[in-house]
């Protein structure tokens, strides 16, 4: 536990977590004020665009009716926000994730992981540490990504119904889902901060999140059985959370599984490659 | 008590042996050199004893316990400074060790302002870690290392970056801290500076170790002649080579002579010319330097 007090005495004192949480804060401005669904990179909802069919649309009707295009514009209230800014949380993949990486890399690039582990930290105690606070923040980050969209939108457009049992049930059910997916993405990002140990990684992790998505996409337009794919990825998985109430026991089980299987394979992978390596 | 002793220690990278087959003990109150060029192995067998590196062969033992075993209460007696002084750059100095302090479960606060005072770097405020010199970096990486009171500490190169006065403080620091009971492992390219501190020598060449020795032994391995100055050297010489059958002296100056014998009487040579007349202004002794003497084993290793 005084590895992360020490590594949060750390973080407050540096620039990255107050750079995100403007960002954040700014992301959650544009959704609440202007009713627009930020999202910061590619998931299978790019695919949506693939489905709409354009020759139903009559561009001369004055009255589009079921297309209403100001409605995608309106701001939510506090009681759509959070499926508002839960439908934009692969934006966590996209910008929170770089953060817990740069907590990790620094003690890396910086040397300053010798210093702990010559001083008789186990390697154990170490990674899971590291480990444990990567998704402290996270966690941390989804809570006020949840509760400053649901306050700044109550606050904008008034809560919009009751706050009752079956609003905080379906509240609960996304954000422990992504929370999960949220947590799995942390575990991969310490994976790559353990396996590479410098500085450098950033772009790689990046691109890890990025270039699954892009090439699923890609394959997508030639033949749309590759559309299956986007069920393995995670920042694809945090937006088909946001929309649990709508889907199948076993599509929501299959997306925990991976979510799972992504954590077990990153502690795991993580933990033997900083086990035995070399610390510079 | 053996502090630090290392068995039959290896460690390659590829083909090469940074570290070849060494074992050596580090005794208790001991000021430990360790010397050898670039790349001879210093720093791979410092990392090796920090755990930064894992051996091929071998043991390490810390405090009587074998580190392969855990044994991370033996690792916390220690402190180090290995390679560069590595801290957060965009702390201050007294952010940094506030780190360590909480990190380490340190609940004595002052312990900061004891070692930076140690180390006399009180006054650089709020000033980032990245801003400061080498020589600051070097001193602050020694306030980390000591900042938990160990009993055994390990300075990769502690004075490089120092200035004049940052190097006689350094060394000044070294000794008190030995004198407190601290047993210190030290390497250093600078061999006249560490000559003033160590009790103790190990010569690392190509990984292997060379040689063990200590300071008495060096001294008296490099012991090698007397230094005379005389009124009249011509009449001293005469007077060595009839009284004392001395026949290796030379003439190195208009009035100074060099004896390789009698270096263990040289109070007899004394006497002898004073006898025949011949006024002794100065003896004394000199020898191999401890660079020279290096320079005479690695040679000899070469060969």
């Amino acid at each position: 536990m005084s590895i992360i007090r020490a590594d949060i005495y750390r973080i407050v004192r540096g620039k990255g977590l107050y750079i995100t949480l403007a960002v954040f804060v700014f992301i959650m401005i544009l959704q609440v004020v202007g009713g627009m669904n930020m999202n910061a990179g590619v998931d299978s909802s790019a695919l949506d665009m693939l489905e709409f069919d354009f020759s139903d649309f009559d561009f001369d009707d004055p009255n589009p009716g079921a297309f209403d295009i100001s409605e995608l514009f309106r701001a939510p209230t506090g009681r759509e926000a959070v499926v508002r800014a839960a439908g934009g949380t692969s934006n966590i993949m996209y910008i929170l994730l770089p953060l817990v990486v740069f907590i990790g890399v620094t003690d890396f690039t910086s040397g300053s992981a010798k210093n702990v582990l010559a001083g008789g930290v186990s390697r154990g105690s170490y990674y899971f540490s590291k480990l444990l606070l990567s998704c402290i923040v996270c966690a941390a980050l989804l809570i006020v990504y949840f509760v400053f969209s649901t306050i700044a939108a109550t606050l904008w457009s008034g809560f919009g119904g009751a706050f009752d049992g079956e609003y905080l049930l379906g509240v609960a059910q996304i954000f422990l889902a992504q929370l999960l997916l949220c947590l799995a993405g942390a575990c991969a990002a310490n994976f790559f901060v353990f396996l590479m140990r410098s500085g450098g990684f950033t772009g790689v992790f990046i691109a890890f999140l990025l270039v699954p998505a892009v090439l699923i996409l890609g394959l997508s337009f030639i033949s749309r059985r590759f559309e299956q794919l986007f069920e393995y990825e995670l920042a694809s998985n945090m937006a088909a959370a946001a929309g649990i109430s709508s889907m199948t026991f076993g599509e929501i089980t299959k997306m925990l599984l991976v979510g799972l299987c992504y954590i077990v394979i990153s502690v795991a992978g993580g933990y033997a490659v900083f086990k035995r390596a070399e610390i510079k | 008590m053996s502090v630090l002793t290392t068995r039959n220690l290896t460690k390659r990278y590829g083909k090469k042996a940074a570290v070849d087959d060494v074992s050596l003990t580090v005794e208790k109150g001991d000021i430990f050199g360790l010397v050898g060029q670039n790349g001879a192995g210093k720093t791979t067998l410092m990392r090796l004893v920090t755990s930064l590196a894992h051996p091929d062969a071998g043991e390490i033992e810390l405090f009587g316990k074998n580190i392969a075993q855990g044994h991370n209460e033996a690792k916390m007696r220690m402190g180090s400074v290995v390679e560069m002084p590595a801290l957060y750059p965009n702390l201050s100095a007294e952010q940094n060790l506030e780190y360590y302090r909480i990190l380490g479960g340190m609940a004595d606060k002052g312990v900061i302002r004891r070692s930076l005072e140690l180390v006399n770097l009180t006054d650089t405020g709020s000033k980032k870690f990245k801003n400061f010199s080498l020589g600051m970096k070097q001193r602050l990486g020694l306030a980390l290392a000591v900042m938990h009171e160990p009993e055994f500490i390990i300075l990769d190169e502690p004075i490089n970056g120092l200035d004049p006065i940052g190097i006689v403080e350094m060394r000044d620091l070294m000794k008190r801290l030995n004198e407190g009971g601290v047993t210190l492992l030290i390497s250093s390219h600078i061999l006249t500076e560490l000559s003033q501190v160590a009790t103790k020598y190990a010569f690392i060449h190509e990984g292997r170790l060379v040689k063990t020795i200590t300071q008495d032994e060096l001294r008296e391995e490099c012991k090698s002649a007397l230094s005379v100055t005389v009124d009249d050297a011509a009449k001293a010489m005469s007077i060595l080579e009839s009284e004392l059958q001395i026949h290796t002296c030379m003439q190195v100056g208009p009035n100074e002579l060099r004896i390789y014998e009698f270096l263990d009487n040289p109070s007899e040579i004394t006497f002898r010319l004073s006898q025949g007349g011949v006024r002794v202004a100065s003896m004394y002794e000199v020898g191999d330097s401890l660079e020279e003497y290096y320079t005479k084993i690695i040679g000899g290793v070469l060969r």
